[in-house]
């Protein structure tokens, strides 16, 4: 790393999750710094969507706590988080199918107040303005991600990889400071993995700080800083990327040839 | 005082034995195929009415015309297995829950054409003879309608456990995938759930026939408050649907004869709402 | 909505619809329109519960009946104004609202509905058995008209207080559809996990369409007691939180012409078949199960996906607000969190 450490914008501080006797997540801890990308990785079943789902809101932690900046976040619920500025993609893409690519976006931004709301219901001329602000946003959003020309498309239409993308923009319109992504990759060709992972780069470079849930290595390897992982629910290691690639319990876990390949 | 309560518990019982017949049927169907049926009370409804029509037009006696209102109840469960629940298998969750609305509202009017609304009774086999304890009296009618549902439903717990479709019924509510892998046939079962469950609501409004005048609508509160006990015993839950019923019986009567309160109905409703609003954590979007 | 509509076409169909009726002589055929009104404006307000929010609530007719009941006991004992009365019985059946919605919306899909007609169960027998309150089945009678100028509405006078009933609720559901509120409620509907992780309040947003959709049920209402001039409880019972949903149904839930359409087709046809009261009650349920097996869109959603097919949609409004997109609601499977 270069220069001062950057401050930390979240951390994970000792969270559990059990699910009666299943313990799907133990006392695993990390912190993440502002402007990084930290890779989650793990085989299927460590706990990397289980931990997602704490960080984001939709599960209460059995133990520990969650925190934005300094700000105690674990038992909120979603939209909370969200608005607090943590937002995700999901492993299944859960795009608002029947809506415009535009509309899904724009679905994802948010009012200043319930006055806003309101004025927007009437269609106040200051409404009416902030809708095209809106508008002229999301397709600014959509244009970064690739997706410019199919504003609006149906979501459904979209190509797979498209559609994953469209999950990363629908993320970021709310202006998140944090973005969990669940297997951008997932189920992808070299071509649109190699699109995602320029994806992934643009939103590094504004300076968005992501966690990064992959089983891709090449993706983890060439996008992220630093890296977690976790076995069995629990933290098996954390450091750069070489630092992990060449840790001897990581490799025996399960790593093998797909580091090889990286 | 004592005796009072004693009579009221003794009716409550009675009345409970009835709504553990109807619930447990239902809560097969619930529990298994994971059906809300609002036409079960239509079921209980119409077995009163086969048994009606076997007693007077055909001039059958009791076990008879017993048979003969499960039996009819039973065909009508399999034809809306078939034709209204079948076709909704895939549909969303509230798509069958609305077509048994309007499966129910469809046998009502059905039954009011065919039947009227002529208020009818059906004979009973023991008019007049009544047997008192301590006190607490009850008509030998009353004893034998509490006595056939014992009967029938201990034949359904047997059946439940014992019989190759008993056994594959319950393997389907622990898991309907892994049930079809080892060659459980929703397609064969489900309508045998229906037919169940229409036997024994079928048995059950033919008990309380005598007990009660007809009417088409008598179905209608009966079916709510059957639901209501599936959800509290808990769906699939035999066991649970039967004291969850006696239970309702004996509370509703006890409220209605100490309280002289018109709002028993209510009771259900209450505690319908109090046992979902329990439910909550398990379904607020927080799995 | 898809296709453009010819402005001068929608004028002559208004004028129609409003002047038209002067030439009808019986009273009968009026009362029916008048009735079609009622029936519009509560669809179109349950729609945006069960179209829009996606929760299908069977409690709107008691909703429906507070709207009646406030209007007619504020008139009758509390000598309220007509007019005073009819607002404050859509404030006060979308406070009685609130309390439903609040408990009842925490609960998912089918236990939400379940929950609502327990709570209708409940009212029913509340309303019949608290005589001091509601006079039980005896109901409240000589409930006052409404007056233009000082004099009782004519029947013709009514239905266009009626129409005036429907262009209002119209219109407030259609800038909440249009509205960015609008797409949020369309987003709950498609993927109400998704929804939540953006930052929207799934529960707020339902909890709103719900005392929205109150407000409107009790207008309503209060309407029906200012027109019948006698409530009673048989009219707002469950039969008829079964009837609602029956004509959005038909007509297309989640379409703003849906339910205009559903109401107006379902209040004329048992009269045009000429049934007695029973046979429509046979005609209600059987329709009910044809409608949810084979047109669980309705009419528009049907006429929609044969005009348009999935992909070559006609042109589309550019996105300023939110608003029905495609006709077409995906079949939703249970949702989990991802």
């Amino acid at each position: 790393m270069s220069g001062a450490e950057a401050e930390v914008v979240l951390t994970v501080d000792k969270v559990s999750k059990f699910f009666g006797g299943v313990k799907a997540v133990t006392d695993v801890a990390f912190e993440v710094r502002r402007s990084r990308t930290t890779g989650l990785i793990g085989p299927n079943g460590s706990g990397k969507t289980t931990l997602f789902n704490v960080i984001s809101g939709f599960y209460g932690p059995t133990a520990g706590r969650v925190l934005l900046g300094d700000r105690e976040i674990q038992g909120l619920p979603p939209h909370v988080v969200a608005r607090l500025g943590v937002t995700r993609t999901f492993q299944n893409i859960r795009l608002f199918n029947n809506m415009t690519v535009r509309g899904n976006v724009m679905a994802a931004m948010r009012f200043g107040s319930l006055a806003d709301r309101l004025r927007d219901i009437v269609l106040t001329p200051s409404a009416r303005r902030e809708r095209a602000e809106l508008s002229r946003k999301a397709d600014e959003l959509l244009a970064l991600l690739g997706l410019s020309g199919h504003e609006d498309q149906p979501a459904a239409s979209l190509p797979y990889g498209m559609k994953k993308r469209l999950e990363l923009a629908r993320a970021m319109a709310g202006g998140p400071t944090v973005l969990l992504l669940d297997e951008p990759v997932a189920g992808m060709n070299p071509q649109e993995t190699s699109d995602m992972i320029d994806s992934i780069r643009k939103l590094r470079a504004q300076g968005l700080t992501l966690v990064v849930i992959e089983h891709d290595m090449r993706v983890i390897m060439n996008t992220c800083d630093r890296i977690v992982v976790l076995s069995y629910g629990m933290k098996l290691a954390e450091g750069t990327p070489d630092e992990v690639r060449s840790n001897p319990s990581v490799i025996e876990a399960y790593l093998g040839k797909e580091l090889a390949h990286a | 005082m004592g005796t009072q309560i004693a009579q009221l518990v003794v009716n409550g019982v009675i009345v409970g034995g009835i709504y553990a017949l109807a619930a447990s049927g239902l809560t097969v169907i619930t529990g298994v195929l994971n059906l809300i049926n609002f036409a079960h009370g239509e079921f209980y409804m119409l077995g009163a009415y086969f048994a009606l029509t076997a007693a007077t037009a055909l001039g059958f006696g009791f076990v008879p015309y017993l048979l003969v209102s499960m039996a009819g109840v039973a065909l009508v469960g399999v034809l809306s297995e078939r034709f209204v629940f079948r076709p909704l298998r895939f549909a969303p969750a509230v798509s069958p829950l609305i077509a048994s609305l309007g499966l129910s509202i469809a046998l009502q009017a059905a039954s009011l054409v065919i039947w009227q609304a002529r208020p009818l009774r059906l004979p009973g086999i023991l008019e007049g003879v009544v047997f008192s304890v301590g006190g607490v009296s009850v008509s030998a009618q009353r004893i034998l309608v509490c006595a056939v549902a014992a009967v029938l439903i201990l034949i359904l717990q047997y059946f439940i456990k014992r019989t190759w479709l008993g056994i594959g019924i319950r393997a389907m509510s622990k898991d309907l995938t892994t049930a079809g892998l080892v060659g459980v046939d929703i397609d064969r079962v489900a309508p045998m759930c229906f037919a169940l469950a229409g036997a024994l609501a079928g048995a059950a409004g033919a008990l309380v026939g005598p007990l009660f005048v007809l009417q088409p609508t008598m179905g209608a509160l009966m079916g709510l408050k059957v639901f209501v006990l599936v959800i509290i015993g808990g769906a699939g839950n035999v066991t649970g649907a039967i004291y969850a019923g006696i239970l309702l019986g004996v509370t509703e009567n006890l409220v209605d004869g100490l309280f002289a309160s018109r709002y028993k109905d209510i009771i259900a409703f209450v505690v319908l709402l109090v046992v979902l609003s329990f439910k909550r954590e398990s379904l607020a979007g927080r799995d | 909505m898809k296709t453009p509509v010819n402005p001068l076409l929608t004028l002559i169909g208004m004028a129609v619809v409003v002047l038209a009726p002067m030439a009808i002589e019986s009273n009968y055929y009026l009362h029916l329109l008048i009735m079609i009104c009622i029936y519009v404006t509560l669809t179109t307000g349950l729609n945006l519960v069960i179209g829009y929010a996606g929760q299908g609530s069977l409690c709107h007719g008691a909703l429906y009946g507070f709207g009646a009941y406030a209007s007619a006991l504020l008139t009758t004992h509390l000598g309220f104004p007509v007019y005073v009365a009819f607002l404050l019985a859509g404030l006060i059946a979308a406070i009685l609202g609130l309390p439903i919605a609040l408990p009842s919306l925490r609960l998912k899909g089918v236990y939400f509905s379940v929950a609502t007609l327990g709570l209708q169960e409940i009212a029913f027998l509340v309303n019949v058995n608290w005589i001091s309150l509601t006079h039980g089945p005896m109901g409240i009678v000589n409930v006052p008209p409404l007056t233009f100028a000082g004099k009782p509405l004519t029947m013709i006078q009514y239905y266009w207080a009626g129409l005036i009933m429907v262009a209002l609720t119209y219109a407030l559901v259609k800038l909440i559809v249009l509205s960015r509120t609008g797409r949020e409620l369309q987003a709950i509907r498609e993927d109400e996990t998704a929804a939540r992780a953006m930052g929207i309040n799934t529960y707020g947003l339902k909890v709103m369409a719900f005392v929205v959709s109150a407000f409107i049920a009790g207008l309503a209402g209060a309407f029906f007691a200012h027109y019948f001039k006698f409530v009673s409880p048989d009219s707002f019972r469950d039969t008829v939180s079964v009837t609602l949903f029956v004509m959005l149904l038909a007509g297309g839930r989640g379409t703003l012409m849906g339910p205009v359409l559903g109401a107006g087709l379902l209040t004329i046809l048992p009269e045009f078949l000429r049934m007695a009261r029973d046979y429509q009650l046979l005609f209600y349920g059987l329709a009910l199960i044809v409608l949810t097996i084979f047109f669980p869109k309705g009419v528009v959603g049907w006429w929609e996906s044969r005009v348009s097919p999935e992909r070559g949609r006609g042109p589309r409004r550019p996105d300023s607000g939110g608003g029905p997109t495609v006709g077409r609601r995906s079949r939703r499977k249970e949702v989990t969190a991802g």
